[in-house]
């Protein structure tokens, strides 16, 4: 019996099963859908980090031209909480729940948070109404910092609680004070990471309606996770998930910053119900601007033998995740503190993450959700151990990675590494980039006003996020559906940011049913007709989406072939189905698919006999390599897939502008089993972009009140074409073993491999220099401080 | 007011805001919603259309300045465009598809030039328009294909048509 991986060889290149629609224009994204007579919302947002209100006055605003309703929190007081995604328990004391609000009452905690809603028959009056609004506020001390914010006296950001300390975490193994003994040599540094954005070129946008005969309300949106939204809306609304409809178009680029969570996604459907009619929130560039993430500062210290073997790790950091609300975004240093030691053989270590509330804007999800800072702060630590130790970057590395004999390994955290052979995938990479033409090419250029640095970084990117208590979690589930008239639709609880996962499961169930893929109809994100679901996060669409389809096409097929056999009155054994037939044992087509759908749904006492109708599959899938039940030390396992990759770097520093030019990039991949290499290829292209641009140029600015200074794409610099070279890259396989199809997950890595490669590379070039490297992005302000720093290093 | 203009080859009349923007008018009265809006701020380029022949930012132009203006969007049928969609279906040159349509016009724009373009021509070309997606590569490599395969048909057609 062959097992399912190898049933399911599909890998297959083929196109997007979309993409003509894609490349006329006419995907239909949720701005292309305002329904007739829709009306506009504007928000008006807090000028202030915090601050009482005083007085809110909107009859001016409500006599403007246009304006059809002005409404405040006073309106909305029939509106229960927004519930959080992540009903995170903490044991901390003095830290209050997660609540999120439509609109501010009484007192606004953060920038931009939204005070007033103003709803017009055009988005251009709705917004001029904003400045009509009156409001007086009475400033508040406010936390902007979270040097200050664990001060004793420090206030507390959030309303209502008596600490700024959001959530603690602490993981031990082994004894990092004994290796710290026994060690040689001992490095410590520091990195502070500034916020960066997801930025799709989509911004976000809702439209609420309300159906005055069913008396339901709907939601069409940006949303990933078009079930958590239902269940949001329909508990702050107080009415039931089945008078809630939420659609998710197809999405232009989300990359986590649509996840459920965002009150706009409440307040246009309470809006709707309020006033009988369709309103439409459209974000302006600013706004979708407004969503940080990532503000971490580490503390670390990596301790060695004098032959580089690395006895221990300690890691000390927090992070800045502003004021929390319903979305799940602050939870992401809570996985950084999970990744290390990454792919290395380190037997002690020491970790320790603060996540700290401040008056600043809530975080939102983003691509590595804070895996990729854990990377980056490893692999910075191994390059500062080699250049104390004068070894290559390379070998200290091959020295210290898990062998690819010693899986399934735990991470300190208890997360159990499935498969990998890092050692290999570093060797193929060395060659891919070329790394000692690299430092040749470097070593005669060393004395130039242009410096080459050479950077070096693995990823490891733990998937298949799966966390006890968060709303919905560690299932998928898909049905498949023979219709009578012979094609095959797949309903399935994942959704797509774009990436192309519906021709993945198109390609699985295609396999399965001998099908052609481009005939398979894949439908995602309408809670009216697909399975519950936790839509895309964590590269679960195909890993978990595309496994419980796979299973649901087994037993349509099986039903397929009974109703075959009784048509053609012989046992099933021997049929098969390819190229939309029932073959015989010798493979001569003796039915077509759609005569046997036909004939079982129209004359279904024969033709049926033996199974159900309609000829249709729900399955389930659940992963294996994940622990709920915490251990001796008290700690879960909410991951179930790690790929990995290695990434080189070359860069071209400017030593008298400070300015970085990217000459080189090459990366080795490894997410087992690929259904479609070349859709992986390109997720694993522009996750490496989105890496390199946080590395070096994209960073959301504040002025010393928090003000957000990035307001346009052109204070937020994202990589343009001729910011790149060619991204070349390399991919392995080694399938899981606690996947049926061998799957890790794809679309996710890419992102730590490339901050962590710049930030290696940016440092090497700086050469003596380089332990001054303790700020991400790596600027030309930051990068000519460092250089032009008088101070002896 | 009213405006008159050429869109897609046809005669269009329509009654406008006249403060609205021409990308503005194009995906309300004019129903073409391939014309994608990402900034407003001219930084992004999903809203990139041919305007009498030469690429523009339908978002940094008021619509009444189109007046009597040829306009071509993503929906326009040429050669060109049906050339570089080929490729971009094939070399993967998409994902979310939101910078496609100005990715796309960019590209048969520099097809209809009919001059020697190189990787880095057309890094440069593509350089007004923002994809958080790709990387960039696939739709170098897609527009590489289509710029290939356009000279190919044309050498095809000079080689076809009769002397004199």
């Amino acid at each position: 019996m062959p097992t399912l991986a190898e049933q399911s060889a599909v890998s297959s290149s083929i196109p997007r099963i979309d993409a003509h629609r894609y490349v006329s224009g006419k995907p239909v994204y949720t701005s292309d859908l305002l329904p007739a007579g829709c009306l506009h919302m504007a928000l008006l947002r807090s000028p202030h980090p915090r601050a009482r209100i005083v007085s809110l006055d909107v009859m001016k605003a409500k006599a403007a031209p246009d304006i059809v309703e002005v409404v405040t929190a006073v309106d909305l007081d029939d509106l229960k909480p927004i519930p959080a995604a992540l009903p995170f328990r903490s044991d901390v004391e003095g830290r209050g729940t997660i609540v999120g609000r439509c609109l501010a009452d009484g007192e606004v905690c953060y920038i931009g948070q939204p005070i007033a809603a103003v709803v017009a028959t055009s988005v251009h009056s709705a917004q001029a109404a904003l400045d009509l609004i009156e409001v007086e506020y009475q400033p508040l001390q406010a936390v902007l910092d979270f040097d200050e914010a664990l001060d004793a006296g420090a206030v507390a950001a959030h309303p209502g609680w008596a600490t700024n300390v959001v959530a603690r975490d602490e993981i031990h193994r082994g004894d990092f004070e004994a290796a710290l003994r026994l060690a040689d040599v001992v490095v410590a540094g520091e990195l502070e990471f500034a916020p960066s954005t997801a930025a799709p070129m989509e911004p976000c946008c809702f439209t609420g309606d309300w159906d005055p005969a069913l008396e339901r309300v709907s939601l069409t949106g940006t949303l990933q996770n078009p079930h958590t939204t239902r269940w949001m809306i329909a508990t702050a609304l107080n009415i039931q998930e089945t008078a809630v409809r939420v659609v998710a178009p197809p999405l232009g680029g989300s990359f986590g910053l649509k996840m459920a969570g965002h009150p706009e996604e409440v307040l246009v459907c309470a809006l709707a119900r309020f006033l009988k009619r369709p309103v439409n929130y459209t974000e302006e560039r600013w706004e979708t601007l407004m969503a940080p993430c990532r503000r971490q500062k580490h503390r670390f210290q990596i301790a060695a033998t004098r032959d580089g073997r690395i006895l221990g790790f300690e890691d000390q950091f927090v992070a800045d995740v502003g004021i929390t609300g319903p979305g799940n975004g602050w939870s992401m240093p809570l996985v950084t503190a999970t990744v290390f030691p990454t792919v290395y053989d380190v037997e002690h270590c020491r970790i320790s993450a603060t996540l700290i509330a401040t008056n600043s804007t809530p975080w939102q999800p983003i691509r590595g959700y804070g895996k990729e800072i854990g990377n980056t702060v490893m692999e910075r630590a191994i390059d500062l151990l080699a250049a104390h130790l004068r070894m290559d970057p390379v070998a200290l590395r091959h020295l210290n990675l898990i062998a690819a004999g010693d899986f399934p390994k735990k991470l300190a955290s208890g997360l159990n590494l499935d498969s990998g052979d890092y050692p290999t995938a570093l060797e193929k990479l060395t060659k891919l980039f070329g790394y000692d033409a690299w430092r040749h090419r470097q070593s005669k250029q060393r004395q130039s006003e242009k410096v080459i640095g050479i950077g070096i970084a693995f990823e490891l990117t733990p998937e298949g996020g799966a966390r006890p208590g968060a709303f919905p979690s560690g299932f998928e589930t898909a049905t498949v559906k023979l219709l009578p008239g012979g094609s095959v639709q797949v309903l399935v609880g994942v959704t797509s940011p774009g990436s192309g996962n519906e021709t993945g499961i198109a390609q699985l169930v295609a396999a399965e049913l001998g099908v052609d893929a481009r005939s398979v109809q894949v439908v995602q994100g309408d809670t009216d007709v697909t399975p519950v679901g936790t839509g895309h996060a964590s590269s679960r669409a195909m890993l978990y989406g595309g496994t419980a389809a796979v299973l649901a096409a087994r037993d349509l097929r099986a039903k397929v072939l009974l109703c075959a056999a009784n048509i053609l009155r012989a046992p099933t054994e021997g049929l098969s189905l390819e190229a939309s037939m029932i073959r015989d044992s010798e493979g001569n087509g003796v039915l077509t698919l759609q005569e046997v759908s036909h004939q079982a749904h129209t004359n279904p006492i024969i033709v049926a006999k033996g199974t159900e109708l309609p000829l249709e599959a729900t399955r389930s899938f659940q992963p294996i390599n994940v622990s709920v039940i915490p251990d001796e030390k008290g700690r879960i396992a909410t991951y179930s897939s790690f790929p990995y990759s290695v990434h080189a770097a070359a860069i071209e520093l400017d030593r008298e502008t400070g300015s970085v030019k990217v000459l080189d990039y090459a990366c080795v991949h490894d997410c087992g089993v690929m259904i479609n290499p070349m859709l992986v290829t390109g997720q694993l292209k522009g996750a490496i972009v989105m890496g390199i641009g946080a590395a070096l140029w994209e960073e959301l600015a504040y002025d010393d009140q928090r003000r957000p200074l990035a307001r346009r794409l052109k204070e937020y610099l994202l990589p343009r074409a001729i910011d790149l070279p060619e991204i070349r890259v390399g991919h392995m396989s080694t399938p899981s073993p606690y996947h049926p199809l061998g799957l890790k997950g794809a679309g996710e890595s890419g992102v730590g491999g490339g901050i962590a490669a710049m930030l290696s590379a940016v440092a090497d070039a700086l050469g003596e220099r380089r332990a001054a490297l303790t700020r991400c992005p790596a600027t030309p302000p930051t990068l000519l401080d460092i250089l032009h720093d008088t101070q002896p290093f | 007011m009213r405006i008159a203009m050429k869109v897609n080859g046809v005669a269009r009349d329509v009654e406008i805001d006249e403060r609205m923007l021409l990308a503005e008018v194009l995906r309300g009265p004019l129903g073409l919603k391939g014309t994608r809006i990402g900034c407003l701020t001219g930084d992004c380029g999903a809203c990139t259309i041919l305007f009498n022949g030469e690429l523009r930012k339908s978002c940094l132009m008021l619509a009444q300045a189109a007046r009597d203006a040829d306009v071509q969007t993503i929906e326009h049928c040429s050669t060109e465009i049906d050339v570089v969609r080929e490729a971009f279906v094939e070399a993967h040159g998409f994902q979310c598809g939101f910078c496609t349509s100005g990715m796309i016009l960019v590209a048969a724009e520099l097809l209809n030039r009919d001059q020697e373009v190189s990787a880095a021509d057309i890094r440069q070309a593509i350089s007004g328009n923002l994809c958080r997606c790709t990387g960039y590569d696939n739709i170098v490599v897609s527009i590489q294909n289509a710029l290939a395969r356009n000279s190919d048909q044309r050498n095809k057609m000079s080689q076809d048509s009769p002397a004199g």
